[in-house]
């Protein structure tokens, strides 16, 4: 394996009371650099938790990540900051975007903790909201505040793009729009990680990666990704 | 079931609850206190009024047995007794007002210690002069008056209901036990001579009769020059302005306790139903009744805040009011002085409870009216769009997003920054009164001493003396001297209000100043300088005329009023000696002047009592040292309930925040930068609060001494500039403090808990 990330023997261990738990338990993956990669699995399988590893918004108990050259595994609270300031753009579920800021602020946000020469306005027009770039939050539909999340993900071009549950909130064709957005991402040479249990969305996937109690289960490529449009749930 | 969970919850939540409980004990504490101190003080004295029937009216002049049987005859007159009061010396030169009687049924005695008085031989002391003194009965004093020299065994150890307040001259704030007391005995023990009597008190059988006895005795007692009633004494008004005074801080201070007690109780309530909130959305879920979930909730402000009512309740009276009861005991010379819980308090205490009730409610329905599945999620703030419109445009767009981000937030949340602002603005207010008012007495004591009183020594002369005599003096210590005048002024509807005239030829030892406190030159000598209070109360403008006559002397003079002068202990008229003489009144002294050390000079012929400015100013400043204990009590709490208050918005605010928080966390912020957001909204609001706490601080504290300080003293605000940088630096110190303390939080958010709340 030599891919653009690289887990070897990843565990992550909760302990509540006198249990332990493990989320993670020995995960060995290998990305390339610029695929689209659809984690599947059911509710408690752990993708979630690979997902906040991968973001540097967790620390695995054992076993390392390579992102590119770097094994993130070992870093710091101060690196892992760095590292998701710089590298990774995250996507949530339920948007995470801050209500009281407008839409053309929340994607400026990311000048505030990174270098990026991008503009706001045209990230925002990339993603058809320009016309709402002076709007709060609450004034947009959902789509639209997935959307928002997503410009402000790519305003600072990141090496990795990780979606938790993009279009869990949304209905199909919304969803269907965001994941073109996603799509376009990868194209452009992002890496981007979609966590789902939604298996329809796997057939547009370049890579799917099934896990279950912690494990991953199978690791496969997709040689021939469906086109988004036939996409429907 | 959920009662177990309710004290669950409580023990979970105990620091939130220990906080209620205190801030409510703290507020019911602090006014129940205050109000069981005033009225302890005003029952006591009533108590001590009537069963040891103070006088109504006392007639002064030089009266005969004859005077009092034609006194006794007077309609509604109930009784009338010969006193003769008169300056002594101690054989150690301490002064004792003594007071020659023969019998005692009017103003008795409450004997601490040995008998009643029987008219027999013996002296009846002060008690709280003899507890100074180390004097007990059964021990022997020497009294010197006159030549004479009287030992007398102390039979007994009294308080007398006219002698609760009493200083040795008018210059004395303080009252000296140790150099100054009252003592009373048979006028038989006197040598023949000197058996006369200057005054009669009597007893009217009504209060009401008093003002109509009054004048008859004016009418018919010829020898009578003055009659004072009971109020006018300065015993009895220094006591009721006491009294007044403290009921003006009950309603302001207490009262400021209570709001802010309130406003840290409400946002730590709040913030703790908001806290259960997926809690009542799974109770919700499951099926509970929304009147079962208020129900329950309601008990935690109830039960909470009925057990710290009446423990503020019990503490206030144990507490403060003892001690608030116990400084006054020290000033006042009243036997069984006790704190007496006032209804009002009981009220306060049941409309406490029952705001946190309110509060907890409004909190609980709030949530309630949310669908359970949204209560079970992570409350996302809600933006208005209009609310907040204004901050899209203009310079907003050109500030930084951590401002944008907090205008907005205030602007949003403008119940909280409201409870913050007037949370911290009472909390800057009351240091700035606080430190405010010390500031204050010291200008009032250095305008008095120093500026006013321009001298080393005064020489109290005594009644007796003749300008040869005089003239002896002056020319010994210079002729800088005075004379006071008891007066009544007539106002246009006729009615006589009793006063003085200072008539001054002290030649710059005691000096006129004016509003700005500053020393009038050459006051002219064409008629009388009134004092700016006295000018106010009365309606008076400068070329007025008032109608007055002097105490004993039935002609009525009219003079113009030329000047204002500012007296802070005093609200009088004043006139030069010449003004006095062109109107045809001999002048004679009665105070002298000097600056001539007597540091080593016990007694001097013909003067009676011999007053150091030093030891008057140590009166003042005697009487400021108590006020410094109620001042840092008053600090303290400020500081507490301030502290509290920010601490517990800083919560809710951090609470609201905590997902946003989070979501910067993710984005790679780092967390110094989220701090710095999470502070710079507190940071803003203290500093916004001391703008507005400063100047609200300074008329509080002009406003107190106007209206609660007793009639004849004008103090106002005079606050030092360290005062306001020192409440302004304390105040944003705390809050900054406490900011700080919270944002610590910020470093332990769990991204992943905290957003998958959402979820």
């Amino acid at each position: 394996m030599n891919g653009f990330i690289e887990l070897k023997n990843v565990k992550k261990t909760y302990v509540v009371g006198e249990q332990q738990f493990n989320a993670l338990d020995g995960v060995d993956l290998s990305i390339d650099k610029g695929e689209l990669v659809v984690v599947l699995g059911p509710s408690g399988a752990g993708k979630s938790t690979l997902l906040n590893l991968l973001g540097g918004m967790d620390k695995a108990t054992s076993g390392s990540i390579m992102i590119g050259d770097k094994d993130i595994a070992k870093y710091n609270d101060k690196q892992l900051t760095d590292y998701r300031a710089d590298d990774v753009g995250f996507i949530f579920q339920f948007y995470n975007i801050m209500p009281t800021l407008t839409v053309e602020e929340n994607v400026n946000l990311i000048k505030d903790v990174t270098d990026t020469t991008k503009d706001a306005k045209e990230v925002l027009d990339s993603v058809g909201l320009l016309k709402h770039a002076n709007k709060f939050p609450q004034e947009l539909s959902g789509g639209e505040q997935q959307r928002v999340s997503i410009a402000r993900a790519i305003m600072k071009s990141p090496k990795l793009l990780l979606c938790d549950e993009p279009t869990g909130a949304l209905d199909s064709d919304t969803g269907v729009g965001v994941l073109k957005l996603l799509k376009k991402q990868s194209s452009a040479g992002e890496t981007v990680i979609i966590v789902t249990h939604n298996a329809l969305i796997a057939e547009i996937a370049d890579r799917v990666i099934k896990i279950k109690n912690g494990k991953v289960v199978s690791n496969e490529t997709n040689d021939n990704p469906k086109n988004i449009d036939e996409v429907k749930w | 079931m959920l009662k177990r969970k309710m004290f669950r919850d409580i023990k979970n939540n105990f620091s939130q609850f220990v906080t209620i409980f205190l801030m409510v004990m703290i507020g019911v504490m602090a006014y129940s206190g205050i109000e069981a101190y005033m009225t302890g003080m005003t029952k006591t004295a009533d108590k001590f009024y009537s069963e040891n029937n103070l006088q109504d009216l006392n007639a002064m002049g030089m009266f005969s047995h004859e005077d009092l049987e034609e006194v006794k005859k007077i309609n509604h007159v109930k009784n009338a007794e010969l006193k003769l009061s008169i300056t002594a010396l101690t054989d150690e030169d301490k002064t004792l007002l003594l007071n020659c009687i023969e019998t005692n049924k009017i103003s008795k005695f409450y004997v601490y210690d040995g008998e009643k008085f029987d008219g027999k031989s013996g002296v009846w002391l002060d008690n709280y002069y003899a507890i100074e003194n180390d004097i007990k009965v059964g021990d022997t004093v020497l009294v010197k008056y006159e030549g004479m020299e009287l030992k007398e065994k102390v039979r007994g150890l009294i308080n007398v209901p006219d002698h609760l307040y009493d200083v040795r001259d008018e210059s004395e704030l303080y009252p000296d036990r140790k150099e100054f007391g009252f003592a009373y005995m048979s006028i038989n023990e006197l040598d023949e001579p000197y058996r006369i009597f200057n005054s009669i008190m009597v007893d009217v059988d009504s209060k009401d009769n008093a003002n109509s006895v009054k004048n008859d005795i004016e009418d018919n007692i010829e020898n009578a020059k003055a009659i004072v009633k009971a109020e006018d004494t300065s015993s009895y008004v220094t006591y009721q302005g006491e009294i007044d005074e403290g009921k003006t801080y009950v309603g302001v201070f207490s009262g400021i306790f209570l709001f802010i007690a309130m406003l840290s109780v409400v946002t730590t309530m709040t913030r703790v139903v908001k806290k259960q909130r997926t809690q009542i959305g799974t109770l919700k879920a499951l099926g509970f009744g929304n009147g079962k979930i208020l129900f329950h909730y309601i008990g935690y402000g109830i039960w909470i805040s009925l057990l710290a009512a009446v423990t503020g309740l019990i503490l206030g009276y144990f507490f403060i009011g003892n001690v608030f009861m116990n400084l006054q005991m020290e000033f006042f010379e009243i036997p069984n002085g006790r704190p007496e819980m006032a209804v009002k308090s009981y009220v306060v205490a049941v409309a406490v409870v029952l705001v946190v009730t309110l509060i907890t409610y409004i909190t609980g329905r709030s949530i309630l009216k949310e669908n359970p599945a949204e209560t079970l999620r992570t409350k996302i703030p809600s933006v208005k769009g209009n609310v907040i419109n204004i901050t899209r445009k203009g310079l907003f767009k050109k500030m930084s997003f951590e401002s944008v981000w907090n205008i907005r937030d205030m602007l949003r949340n403008k119940v909280r920054t409201f409870m913050g602002l007037a949370g911290v603005v009472g909390c800057c207010m009351l240091i700035v009164c606080a430190l405010g008012m010390l500031d204050s007495m010291n200008f009032f004591v250095k305008l008095q001493f120093e500026t006013i009183y321009n001298f080393d020594y005064k020489l109290g002369l005594k009644e007796d003396i003749t300008s040869e005599e005089v003239k002896v003096l002056e020319d010994k210590y210079g002729n800088h001297t005075s004379q006071s005048l008891g007066i009544e002024i007539k106002n246009n509807d006729g009615i006589r209000e009793a006063n003085n005239i200072l008539v001054t030829d002290a030649k710059g030892y005691i000096r006129f100043v004016d509003r700005k406190n500053e020393v009038i030159k050459d006051p002219k000598d064409d008629g009388v300088f009134v004092t700016f209070k006295l000018a106010e109360t009365k309606g008076y403008e400068l070329g007025d005329t008032i109608t007055w006559h002097i105490y004993g002397d039935k002609n009525y003079y009219t003079s113009k009023i030329i000047g204002f002068n500012k007296d802070p202990q005093n609200q009088n008229v004043t006139m030069t000696r010449k003004y006095l003489e062109s109107l045809g009144l001999e002048y004679k002294p009665d105070s002298l002047y000097t600056n001539t050390d007597l540091s080593e000079t016990k007694e001097i012929e013909k003067v009676e009592v011999i007053q150091d400015i030093d030891n008057l100013k140590e009166g003042m400043e005697g009487m400021l040292s108590m006020m410094k204990t109620m001042l840092v009590m008053i600090i303290g709490i400020a500081v507490l309930l301030g502290g509290i208050i920010i601490y517990n918005l800083g919560i809710l605010s951090y609470t609201e925040k905590q997902y946003q928080f989070s979501t910067l966390k993710v984005l790679g912020f780092k967390d110094s930068k989220i701090k710095k957001i999470f502070i710079k909204q507190n940071n803003w609001i203290a500093i916004i609060s001391v703008i507005i706490g400063m100047p609200l601080g300074f008329y509080l504290t002009d406003w107190l001494f106007k209206t609660a300080i007793e009639e004849h003293y004008d103090f106002g605000a005079f606050i030092e500039m360290r005062t306001y940088v020192i409440s302004a630096l304390g105040t944003i110190f705390v809050s900054y403090l406490v900011s700080k303390f919270l944002a610590r939080k910020i470093r332990n958010i769990d991204m992943v808990t905290s957003l998958k709340g959402n979820e």
